[in-house]
């Protein structure tokens, strides 16, 4: 089995079409590790007094010296004292940004900016649910931010999930594990890193796809495989080799191409700030208990499942369809189907359900595990809820074994006319 | 060792390309001769265990082959009328992974390629891509890889089209000292490939085998059913349409010599003449287009 494994992937490997397209997904994680770091901006007033701005790597070398004194645990104290500064200038200025002299709004209001705006998150209007103006929060009031902030939650989901009692329990037996004081550096959780694994896995999907599209098909069309499975190996066997082979090959691409995007832009914003916890950098009453490193190494794993289950199923089209043109077409477009579902669906429950369900749910343009992870979805099982990041992977894992069986199955029994 | 194929029959929707087929192949080579269409290549499919019959079915030893399933496939070798390889490997690399598939002991498989490639006059290819080789290379490659696991029954569907007439001579040579003790049944449109080194013939004509025996005992059927004739060349035109012509010699005096197949001579001064498997293959197929190759 070894050997034969061994020769199918330095088949599959020879084939001049998968050294383009993995040579072609390691060059785009690399662009789109680079297009994150570009993303970075920092702006600052230069000598003259007038705003300017750094991007790249310099913006973000600004951003972490000017946010080193709120780095570290969040804690009540260190809210109290970013609130003590805002309301200094307050009252001094007054609220509007445009009354705050530039040097003054740089100099002081800035570098607590991140520990401003979280604060606001929490202290909403119960009647309107619109953020309560800073500078009716008191240093002392805001020091209350995690009490606040378990309160917010509950109402939140309350008001939400009005019908679902069950999905309101879940979310706060989660939200007890989220650990306080909060911690914070300047970093991963600010840049767009987390969007842009998720389409750069998203974009390897669709790569491998076309990898895995031939597998079988093109044999098929070509009529090897009438040599091939007339042959004492040729059938399940071979089955097995083959959808192993492309396996291993399509998830050295995967493993390759996301280190090389985690590497780069890591690199770039720091790997301390991997220790940042999930609130600060996406939400204060998200009640997912990780850091911005735990997120994204989630985000790895569902996708490395997503990506699995996406070339399983292409595999499997493969060993049905004698065009891989045909297999191509319809294993593309399964892998966008989630992505048009939550751009143009209507949201209705089932809906969701087939879209997270779909081999490729786990990954999207604007959607995926990454973005469910963040938000506060809940769908209906009859009498329960699911959380949404739980179906993802659960799924693809399920996957996974179904299309492989099938496959094997399916080529096992092929016959061309 | 016995082949036994029994009442095998595969049906289209709208067409029956095998009828009932029955057929007992014993050691030996064997011509499957037919026209295109007659139904060849769905038999030797279905013999190769790549094709469900409609019905009937095919044992080896008196056991089903699909009962036998991988056993059957580790004796088993074919080379398909359209030879599909990889394009990405070279000669060698193909063989050793048609070697794993058929299940070769890696030790030696080295040896085996080796000796497959002098027979077939590839050693100097050996590291060249296979799409780019010429047919008739790629047709020999396509014969080795049928060859890897000396197979007790070998299923070669038109292995010559592509060679050229020394090639030819050698395929025939390998095959005659390879069929020892094994049965080996080759299809094949080309009437002289099989002429010189098939044992027993068969003859498919619409889906069903129309004939069975010896090459000698097939060719006496034809006794008297060949003639002769020397004719002016401006008359050949006018003696195709009412006689099957084998083949016509320009002889000197614008005239050409003719040989012809006819329950009766037709044509002026006829000669009976000594009858050949071509011959017989015309006969079958009046009105059906024969590819006739020379003898080599």
């Amino acid at each position: 089995m070894n050997r034969m494994i061994g020769l199918e992937l330095k088949r599959v490997a020879k084939t001049r079409s998968t050294w383009i397209l993995a040579a072609g997904a390691l060059l785009l994680s690399i662009v789109m590790a680079l297009l994150v770091i570009s993303f970075a901006h920092h702006w600052y007033l230069d000598e003259n007094g007038t705003e300017a701005r750094f991007t790249g790597r310099d913006a973000i070398y600004a951003n972490q010296e000017r946010q080193k004194p709120i780095e570290g645990e969040l804690t009540p104290e260190k809210i109290q004292a970013a609130f003590e500064i805002y309301h200094e200038v307050y009252e001094t200025h007054g609220a509007k940004i445009e009354n705050i002299p530039q040097d003054l709004y740089y100099q002081r209001i800035v570098p607590v900016n991140a520990i401003l705006n979280r604060v606001r998150e929490v202290y909403v209007d119960k009647s309107t649910g619109i953020p309560v103006p800073l500078y009716e929060i008191s240093p002392e009031e805001a020091a209350n931010f995690y009490g606040q902030r378990t309160e917010r939650l509950a109402d939140y989901l309350s008001q939400e999930y009005k019908d679902s009692p069950d999905a309101v329990e879940q979310a706060l037996a989660i939200n007890e594990k989220v650990k306080a004081p909060f911690y914070y550096v300047y970093g991963v959780g600010n840049s767009d890193t987390s969007e842009y694994l998720t389409i750069c896995i998203f974009l390897l999907v669709m790569l491998c796809t076309v990898i895995a599209a031939p597998i079988f098909s093109a044999d098929y069309q070509s009529g090897a495989d009438d040599i091939l499975r007339c042959t004492k190996h040729g059938r399940r066997r071979l089955a097995v080799v083959k959808l192993l082979s492309a396996i291993l090959l399509t998830t050295a691409i995967f493993a390759a191409c996301v280190s090389a995007f985690i590497l780069i832009s890591y690199t770039a914003f720091g790997w301390e700030s991997l220790k940042t916890s999930l609130q600060l950098a996406f939400s204060a009453i998200s009640f997912v208990p990780l850091t911005v490193g735990e997120a994204n190494m989630l985000v790895v794993f569902s996708g490395l499942l997503t990506f699995l289950a996406t070339v399983c199923f292409t595999l499997f089209l493969s060993t049905i369809f004698k065009n891989p043109i045909t297999v191509l077409g319809l294993a593309l477009g399964s892998c966008l189907l989630p992505t048009i579902l939550s751009f143009a669906g209507s949201g209705a429950t089932i809906e969701n359900w087939i879209r997270l369900c779909l081999p490729s749910g786990g990954v999207g343009l604007r959607n995926g595990f990454f973005y469910e992870l963040i938000d506060f979805n809940f769908l209906p099982l009859g009498p329960i809820s699911v959380w949404t990041p739980y179906i993802i992977p659960v799924a693809a894992g399920i996957e996974i074994v179904l299309f492989f069986i099938l496959a094997v199955r399916s080529y096992t029994r092929h016959e061309s006319t | 060792m016995e082949l036994t194929i029994q009442g095998l029959t595969k049906r289209y929707k709208d067409k029956t390309a095998v009828n009932n087929v029955n057929l007992t192949l014993t050691p030996g080579v064997w011509g499957l001769l037919g026209a295109n269409g007659a139904g060849k290549t769905t038999l030797m499919r279905m013999v190769a265990g790549i094709l469900t019959p409609t019905s009937g079915k095919v044992q080896y030893d008196g056991i089903e082959i699909k009962t036998l399933g991988e056993a059957y496939r580790d004796i088993f070798g074919y080379l398909p009328q359209n030879f599909g390889f990889y394009p990405e490997f070279t000669v060698t690399d193909y063989l050793q992974y048609m070697a794993s598939l058929k299940g070769l002991p890696k030790k030696d498989t080295n040896l085996k390629i080796d000796e497959l490639l002098h027979q077939l006059t590839l050693a100097e290819v050996r590291n060249k891509h296979i799409r780019k080789l010429s047919g008739g290379m790629q047709r020999r490659v396509g014969i080795a890889q049928a060859l890897l696991n000396d197979p007790d029954i070998l299923i070669l569907d038109e292995p010559t089209s592509g060679l050229d007439p020394g090639e030819r001579i050698r395929f025939r040579n390998i095959l005659s000292e390879f069929a020892q003790q094994r049965i080996v049944l080759i299809s094949t449109h080309i009437v002289s490939d099989v002429e010189y080194i098939a044992n027993r013939n068969a003859i498919m004509k619409d889906g069903q085998i129309i004939a069975v025996d010896t090459t000698d005992e097939l060719v006496k059927m034809m006794d008297g059913k060949v003639w002769q004739s020397t004719i002016p060349t401006e008359q050949l035109h006018h003696y195709e349409r009412t006689v099957r012509v084998v083949s016509v010699r320009n002889e000197d005096g614008g005239n050409v010599s003719v040989r012809y197949v006819s329950e009766s001579p037709r044509l002026p001064d006829s000669q009976t003449a000594a009858p050949r498997l071509e011959d017989l293959y015309l006969w079958l197929f009046r009105g059906e287009e024969a590819v006739k190759e020379d003898a080599v």
